[in-house]
């Protein structure tokens, strides 16, 4: 048996920003991923950083998401983002390019009134355009859109860059990656926690699970039932373009993500469902999702008419009942932590940082208290229940 | 063009008339709306070319047909039969991917730069293939070409290529056949490269004695090259190919001795067979048929071509059978088992007709067998790739990128695009997507069959022309 501190179970971003906290404070790491690093959602999603106040439902999402409590700990993943890009050797091609989020009617202006309120009072910087404004800013705009807000703050990194730099800082730190592996039982003997894996068996004092998606599916393995709303979202990406469009462009009312990236292809997303959830399997893109969000993204920024989609693809979201984030210990279980939930992409250095407070006992910069896994627990299950 | 398209919007009435869709007008698709065409049943074929004839019976363009005459006429008779049947025919069409019910194929027009959705009842997917590819130290250069296209050139386009010599190489039959249009055109073939070494004598009275009509054809070409002073080189490894001031230098490996045989001439044309063209079947989800070495997707299909499901066909080179003869062999049994199936005929013309095809159907496979087996590459017969050589061309990943990753992917091809940007580019791993398969399995033989997974669009798509399909899928809503 390998002993160490800390083990991690899932190699996404939120396990790779983990380990390299932990290993910088000279913790002893070990983390297991079922096949490949971030080869899941955190390699599947659209790389934005989220910093002013999002729309509140994905399409076809039922719970809206509760988007003023986030703000506190956005802005807060915004500071910590700066300090990754110097901390990583590698180039994660973090782009602040400031976000418009727009309205098309009324009602939607008067929303993103309300929320640029919240925003002042969070602290996060922020304009409301009206649409001549915003048309000077970004000309490329359809007409149909009313009003706008720029923060300066929203951005993007490549996904594809930021989970395996830090992996590998977090290796040259001392952790120890197991790939393809996949997690069979969970126990607990004495004080430490013991994780057998089709390869061997380890144990250490703390045991983090931040499975994305197969969060609920680990937990019941030391019988903890969470509720959770797991979905297959899809991604769409165009070919390879001059530089056209200098900012993320979202949608106040609706699941709508625009932006040009280093490639100068241009994404588009915004949580559109795909046909199934097939963990561990590919997702089936939909074509009516596919017609969705490209049509919505014409009508905003009608240039992209023109442009040839090159691919989709679809990546799973491990969204909980709430559609909040989840963080924190399992109560009852001492050493036994989870993170994930809604926006882990943006929070990532976030729930790194507070993970590392709430592991070595501190009080971590922001509080999630409210965010904690007691509110999603169903039943709890005593070992000598039995089932 | 818009006459041709309108049909289209009746895809309420195609349906009770049990409509067949047929993807791909070459020898196969065409044998097959002929069948059913003739009798009476509503057909639907889709071609991405501006005319019917796929590959084999390729058009010849007005201007060409005026100053050298006719080419294949059997072809031109067969298409204006199709024609003269009253088959809705889309050209210039593309199949890009498929609705979420799996009951219309989305269809791009790419000269009205608009999408459609064509309804189905039974689909036949006669898609065909393309030349596989497997890299060499520059083999982006602009003299390098496949086999396919140098022989349409000289063929079809009747284009005196340019300059006058040539090097073939690769694996398969077909190359062959290329030397010899390639003879008959005036074109001096300066050496044909076979990977594999199939030429044997074991292998010519196998040949002739089980399938004497085939080893005429063989010693046809045989003689041809041997008449003409081709050389015909097996066992040899391409490695690299040089620019000159009017031509190439290529170097081959000898796979036994280990020296280098260099060759120069002015074109080459490098294929080493087929890849098919199996996007719409496998996101059918259609059951996979025997594996291949190089991990390509056949469909389980049974004598008339049906697959695992029950409305869905394939035929001829996508079914895995090389050879326009068993492809129209394929079109006609598929046509014959749709018409059973929608009007029960039965007749003794029909079962004639049947089984006379279902026959040569199993001497066809037969022989494709044989074949397959005479031209088995290895994956050992692939060098493995000099750091410089240019691996994926769209995104301009070089082979050296591959270091590390591969020795992380675990047959993962999807992780090593999303550490490389190996295909992520326009072509969609259509050219590397092989080859790199070929690398990764290379590098863990007991993998099974690496591939990049399908996406759609199958190719680019103009995104105007894709939500082209909203309005229209609204308009069927109402209407259903």
């Amino acid at each position: 048996m390998v002993n160490s501190d800390v083990i991690i179970i899932g190699g996404g971003i939120l396990g790779a920003a983990l380990a390299f906290e932990l290993t910088k404070e000279s913790i002893g790491v070990q983390l297991i991923e079922r096949s490949s690093i971030s080869r899941e959602g955190s390699g599947a999603t659209a790389g934005n950083l989220h910093i002013q106040a999002v729309h509140t439902r994905r399409p076809g999402q039922v719970i809206a998401l509760d988007n003023v409590r986030l703000l506190p700990l956005q802005i807060a993943a915004s500071r910590l983002w700066d300090v990754v890009e110097e901390e990583l050797p590698e180039d994660i091609e973090l782009r602040r390019t400031g976000g418009l989020t727009v309205a098309e009617s009324e009602p939607q202006g008067e929303e993103i009134l309300l929320k640029r309120r919240h925003e002042i009072e969070a602290g996060i910087p922020g304009e409301i355009l009206a649409s001549d404004e915003a048309r000077r800013l970004l000309p490329e705009l359809g007409d149909s859109v009313q009003l706008a807000e720029f923060c300066p703050l929203d951005g993007y990194v490549n996904p594809l860059k930021v989970t395996p730099a830090w992996m590998r800082a977090a290796i040259r730190q001392g952790l120890t990656l197991r790939t393809h592996e996949e997690v069979l039982n969970i126990s607990k003997v004495g004080s430490s926690w013991i994780v057998g894996t089709s390869n061997g068996q380890y144990a250490c004092s703390t045991l983090v699970i931040v499975g994305g998606p197969w969060m609920d599916r680990i937990l019941s393995m030391v019988r903890v039932s969470i509720r959770m709303n797991p979905v297959a979202i899809q991604m769409h990406v165009t070919e390879r373009m001059a530089p056209r469009l200098p900012f993320l462009v979202q949608h106040i009312a609706e699941g709508m993500s625009i932006k040009q990236v280093t490639a100068g292809q241009i994404m588009i997303g915004g949580g559109w469902p795909a046909q199934n959830l097939a963990l561990g399997k590919t997702s089936d893109v939909s074509v009516e999702s596919v017609i969705g969000n490209l049509s919505q993204a014409v009508r905003i920024l009608p240039f992209l008419r023109n442009v040839r989609l090159l691919r989709s693809w679809s990546g799973a979201l491990g969204a909980t009942a709430d559609e909040m984030p989840i963080i924190g210990e399992v109560p009852g279980l001492e050493g036994l932590f989870v993170a994930g939930g809604t926006y882990a992409f943006t929070f990532a250095p976030l729930w790194a940082k507070t993970l590392l407070a709430l592991i070595l006992r501190r009080t971590p910069e922001v509080d999630v208290s409210d965010l904690g896994v007691g509110r999603l627990m169903n039943i709890y299950k005593s070992k000598t229940s039995g089932g | 063009m818009a006459d041709e398209l309108e049909p289209l919007g009746r895809s309420s009435e195609m349906k009770a008339n049990n409509h067949v869709v047929i993807i791909g007008g070459g020898p196969g698709g065409l044998a097959a709306a002929k069948t059913l065409a003739r009798k009476g049943v509503s057909v639907t074929i889709i071609d991405e070319n501006p005319d019917l004839g796929g590959q084999y019976y390729r058009r010849r363009t007005k201007g060409t047909t005026e100053l050298v005459g006719d080419y294949r006429v059997d072809g031109t008779h067969l298409i204006s039969s199709v024609k003269k049947l009253g088959c809705t025919i889309l050209t210039d069409s593309y199949v890009w991917g498929i609705s979420n019910d799996k009951r219309s194929l989305l269809v791009e027009n790419s000269l009205l730069g608009k999408s459609t959705r064509v309804n189905f009842d039974f689909l036949i997917v006669a898609s065909g293939g393309h030349e596989i590819q497997y890299p060499f130290t520059n083999w982006q250069s602009t003299k390098v070409m496949t086999p396919g296209m140098l022989s349409r050139l000289v063929t079809v386009d009747a284009i005196e290529p340019n300059g006058r010599r040539a090097i073939l190489v690769g694996s398969g039959p077909f190359l062959l056949a290329v030397t010899s249009h390639l003879i008959d055109s005036g074109v001096v073939v300066d050496g044909v490269f076979e990977l594999t070494r199939p030429y044997r004598l074991t292998v010519f009275s196998m040949l002739a004695v089980f399938f004497p009509a085939k080893c005429a054809q063989f010693l046809h070409y045989r003689f041809k090259l041997f008449s003409n002073g081709v050389k015909l080189t097996q066992g040899s490894r391409l490695r690299s190919v040089q620019d000159s001031y009017d031509g190439i230098t290529a170097t081959f490996d000898k796979r036994s001795g280990g020296e280098q045989v260099v060759v120069e001439s002015q074109l080459l044309g490098v294929g080493y067979g087929f890849k098919p063209n199996s996007e719409v079947l496998e996101i059918l989800n259609v059951e996979r048929g025997e594996s291949t070495s190089f991990g390509h997707f056949y469909p389980r299909v049974d004598r008339y071509g049906r697959t695992s499901q029950q409305n869905v066909f394939a035929i001829g080179e996508v079914s895995g059978i090389e050879g326009f003869k068993s492809a129209m062999v394929g079109g006609v049994l598929s046509g014959q088992r749709i018409l059973r199936d929608i009007k029960g005929v039965k007749g003794f013309a029909s079962m004639y007709v049947t089984l006379v095809h279902y026959l040569r159907s199993i001497y066809e496979e037969l022989f494709a067998k044989f074949l397959k087996k005479l031209y088995r590459i290895d994956l050992e017969d692939f060098p493995l790739l000099d750091p410089e050589v240019l691996l994926c061309r769209c995104e301009g990943v070089y082979a050296s990128e591959l270091d590390g990753v591969l020795s992380q992917c675990e047959s993962d091809m999807a992780y090593v695009k999303a550490e490389t940007r190996i295909g992520m580019g326009l072509c969609q791993g259509r050219m590397c997507g092989t080859a790199l398969g070929i690398i990764v399995k290379k590098k863990y033989p007991k993998s099974i069959s690496p591939g990049f997974s399908i996406r759609i669009p199958f190719r680019p798509v103009a995104i105007g022309s894709i939500i082209a399909l909203e309005s229209e899928e609204n308009r069927d809503y109402i209407d259903g």
